[in-house]
C-alpha cells in the first residue's frame, strides 16, 4: 500500500469531501444572493435591508 | 410566512452546517463500527447525501430557491430540463464521485474510537431540533427541507382523514346556464373545434397582450386581431399533465400519478373517473383527436389523453407516418405543425372534428432545435422558442385558412400553464411590475370563431383555465352534458369574485386586481378562501381515489 494512502485515511477523506460539498453549496448560495438574477423580489428585499 | 432573504440565507447556511456535522459524525460512526454491514454503508451514505446537496446547490443557483414540490412531482420530466450546463455539471460531479469512491477504496481504514458515538448523538439531537422550526422557516436545512417536501406529496393522505365522512358530489347535468350572448350565423354542420395547448406560454410573452413583444409574435398577434382576446385569465394549475387534464375536465386533478405514494399503490385509475370535454363531444357526434409532439417517454401525456376520453391519441409515430420523414424522438415545433397539417388533411370529412394540439419546443430550459429560428442575437432562449413557435404556428394557420376547416372551425388558442420561472424568463420580465416568479400567471386565450359576432376583447377579471371546457361547450351550444366541472363558462357571470390556482399544493388567489400569494389574501375573504382551498384539496383527493364521477361512486 503506498504511503500516501496512510495519510489519506478514510476519515480525513470523508471530511475533505464533505467540506468541499458544503463549500460548493455555500458558494452557490452566496452567488445567488449577491447576483439575484433569478428572483427579482430577492434583490428588492436586499436593497431594503440595506445591502 | 417566508422570512426575508438575509435571514433565509443565514438559515440555509447554518442549517446546512448542522446537517454536514451530523453526516460527518454519522460517517465516522459507520467507519469505526465493528459491524461489517455498517462499515459498508459509509460510501453509499456519503454519496447519497452529497447528491442531495449537489442538486440543492444547482437548483438554488438556477431558480433562487431550493427544490420545490412541483419539481418533485415532475421528476420524470428530468430529460426535458437537461440543459448543456446541467450535463456538464453532472459529468463533473460524476467524475468527482467516482474519484472519491476509488480513493476511498484504497485509503487506510479507521481505528476504533468511542468518541464518535457521543458526538453523533449531540449532532443528531441538533438535527432533530431543526424539525420544529421546519414549518416556520421552510428552508432551515436543505436536506431536511427536501425530505419535508417529498413527504408533502403525501398531503392528500392527511386530506383523506379530514374528508373521511365526505362523499364526492360533483355531478351536474348542464355545462352552462346563460344563453349564448353573441349573434352568430348558423352553419349546416356542427363546427369543428381546435384547441392549442401551447407548452408553457404566458400571456405577457405575446405582442397582443404585451406591446414589448410585438416583434416576437407577429403571427399570433395577427390571429389575436381576428379573434376575441380574453384578458386577465390565469392558469389554474401546473405542470403540463395537470394543466391539460385540468382544463379538459374543468377540475383540479391529482398530482402526477407515478410519483404519488398512494397512487403508486393503486395505479389503476378507473377509466370512467373523468367526464372531459372529449367525452362530451364524443357523445355529440364528434371524432376526437389529441395530437402531441412528445413521445410519452418524457411525460405521461398519451395516458392522460386516453383517460380524458380522446378516441384517437395521435403521438409522434402516427404524426410521422403522415410526414414520412423517418425521424424519432420528441418533435420540434416546425416538424409538429407540418405533421399536424399532413395529418388533418387525411381525416375523413363525414364527422365534425375535435382536435387538441400540444407542442413541446416552448418548454422551459430548452432552446430551439437546429431547424428552428433564433430571435435577435439569439441569447435569450425564451425569445428564441416563442418567436420560433410563432413562425411555425403562422405557417400552420396559413394552411388552415386555405383548408376545408377554415369556415366552420372554432379555434381556441391557449397554453397548458404559465411559463416556468426559469432565469432567462425572469430576467426578461423583471421590469414588469405585476410579474411574480411563480408558476401561475396570465395565460393567453384567443377565440377565433368567424361565424360569431363577438367583441374584440373579454375581461376574465382574474378567472382561470377551469373555464375553458364550459366555455367551449357554450360556443358549441352543448348545454345538456353530464359533467363535474368546477369552472364556469366565461360567457356567464362567475359565482365568486376570486379564484384559486394550485401548483404543487401552493395556493394562489386571482381576482380583478391580479395574482396574489396566499399570505396576501384580504382579511375579509379569509374564511371563504379557506373553504375554497379545502374544496381544491377535496378535488385532488377524489381524483386519487377515482371517485369524481357518480358512476364510480355508485360502485363504491
Amino acid at each position: 500500500m503506498p504511503k500516501i494512502f496512510n495519510v489519506i485515511n478514510r476519515e480525513r477523506l470523508c471530511a475533505a469531501f464533505l467540506l468541499f460539498n458544503f463549500g460548493y453549496f455555500a458558494s452557490q448560495a452566496v452567488k445567488t444572493f449577491n447576483d439575484p438574477t433569478p428572483p427579482p423580489y430577492v434583490r428588492l428585499l436586499l436593497i431594503r435591508s440595506g445591502r | 410566512m417566508i422570512p426575508p432573504p438575509p435571514l433565509m440565507f443565514a438559515c440555509y447556511l447554518s442549517g446546512a452546517a448542522v446537517e454536514f456535522v451530523f453526516i460527518y459524525f454519522l460517517t465516522l460512526y459507520c467507519l469505526r463500527s465493528s459491524k461489517k454491514v455498517v462499515r459498508f454503508l459509509t460510501l453509499p451514505l456519503i454519496l447519497a447525501f452529497s447528491a442531495v446537496y449537489f442538486s440543492q446547490s444547482y437548483t438554488l443557483r438556477q431558480s433562487g430557491n431550493l427544490i420545490d414540490v412541483i419539481a418533485l412531482e415532475n421528476v420524470h420530466h428530468f430529460m426535458l430540463v437537461l440543459t448543456d450546463k446541467l450535463k456538464r455539471k453532472l459529468i463533473q460531479f460524476g467524475a468527482l464521485f467516482i474519484a472519491f469512491g476509488v480513493i476511498f477504496a484504497f485509503a487506510a481504514k479507521s481505528e476504533q474510537n468511542k468518541k464518535a458515538k457521543k458526538i453523533l448523538i449531540v449532532s443528531g439531537a441538533l438535527m432533530l431540533l431543526q424539525l420544529p422550526f421546519a414549518s416556520a422557516l421552510p428552508s432551515l436545512s436543505p436536506a431536511v427541507d427536501l425530505a419535508a417536501k417529498a413527504s408533502h406529496l403525501a398531503a392528500p393522505l392527511a386530506t383523506a382523514y379530514r374528508f373521511r365522512n365526505r362523499t364526492p358530489d360533483f355531478m351536474k347535468q348542464n355545462a352552462f346556464e346563460a344563453p349564448f350572448p353573441f349573434e352568430r350565423t348558423e352553419t349546416a354542420r356542427k363546427p369543428n373545434v381546435f384547441i392549442f395547448f401551447t407548452e408553457g406560454l404566458s400571456a405577457r410573452t405575446l405582442g397582443a397582450y404585451n406591446p414589448r413583444f410585438r416583434g416576437v409574435t407577429p403571427h399570433l398577434d395577427a390571429l389575436a386581431e381576428r379573434s376575441m382576446k380574453v384578458e386577465n385569465y390565469y392558469n389554474h394549475t401546473a405542470a403540463t399533465e395537470k394543466g391539460v387534464l385540468g382544463q379538459l375536465t374543468s377540475f383540479y386533478p391529482a398530482r402526477t400519478r407515478d410519483f404519488h405514494p398512494e397512487v403508486m399503490q393503486t395505479p389503476d385509475i378507473p377509466s370512467d373517473n373523468y367526464r372531459s370535454l372529449a367525452h362530451i363531444l364524443n357523445e355529440n357526434g364528434y371524432e376526437t383527436y389529441f395530437l402531441m409532439a412528445s413521445t410519452g417517454i418524457t411525460d405521461n401525456l398519451p395516458n392522460i389523453a386516453e383517460k380524458a376520453g380522446f378516441r384517437h391519441v395521435v403521438g409522434t409515430e402516427e404524426l410521422r407516418a403522415a410526414l414520412k420523414n423517418g425521424k424519432s424522438g420528441n418533435m420540434s415545433d416546425e416538424e409538429f405543425f407540418k405533421a399536424a397539417e399532413a395529418f388533418l388533411k387525411t381525416l375523413p370529412d363525414d364527422k365534425p372534428v375535435f382536435a387538441a394540439f400540444y407542442n413541446l419546443e416552448t418548454h422551459a430550459f430548452t432552446d430551439t432545435a437546429p431547424d428552428g429560428i433564433k430571435y435577435g442575437d439569439g441569447t435569450n432562449r425564451v425569445l428564441n422558442t416563442v418567436a420560433n413557435f410563432d413562425r411555425q404556428f403562422g405557417k400552420f394557420f396559413d394552411w388552415f385558412e386555405r383548408s376545408r376547416y377554415a369556415k366552420n372551425t372554432y379555434l381556441f388558442f391557449t397554453s397548458d400553464h404559465a411559463h416556468f420561472f426559469e432565469p432567462p424568463f425572469v430576467s426578461l420580465m423583471k421590469s414588469e411590475k405585476d410579474y411574480k416568479p411563480v408558476f401561475v400567471d396570465r395565460i393567453p386565450l384567443l377565440i377565433y370563431a368567424p361565424s360569431v359576432k363577438q367583441p374584440k376583447t373579454l375581461d376574465a377579471k382574474g378567472r382561470n383555465s377551469l373555464a375553458l371546457a364550459p366555455t367551449v361547450l357554450h360556443y358549441l351550444n352543448v348545454k345538456k352534458a353530464e359533467n363535474h366541472f368546477v369552472g364556469h363558462s366565461l360567457l356567464e357571470t362567475a359565482p365568486k369574485d376570486f379564484n384559486v390556482s394550485e401548483t404543487g399544493l401552493i395556493f394562489f388567489f386571482t381576482d380583478e386586481s391580479g395574482l396574489h400569494e396566499e399570505k396576501d389574501v384580504p382579511e375579509e375573504k379569509k374564511a371563504e378562501w379557506q373553504k375554497a382551498k379545502e374544496n381544491v384539496m377535496f378535488c385532488i383527493y377524489s381524483d386519487i381515489r377515482g371517485q369524481i364521477t357518480r358512476r364510480t361512486r355508485a360502485e363504491d
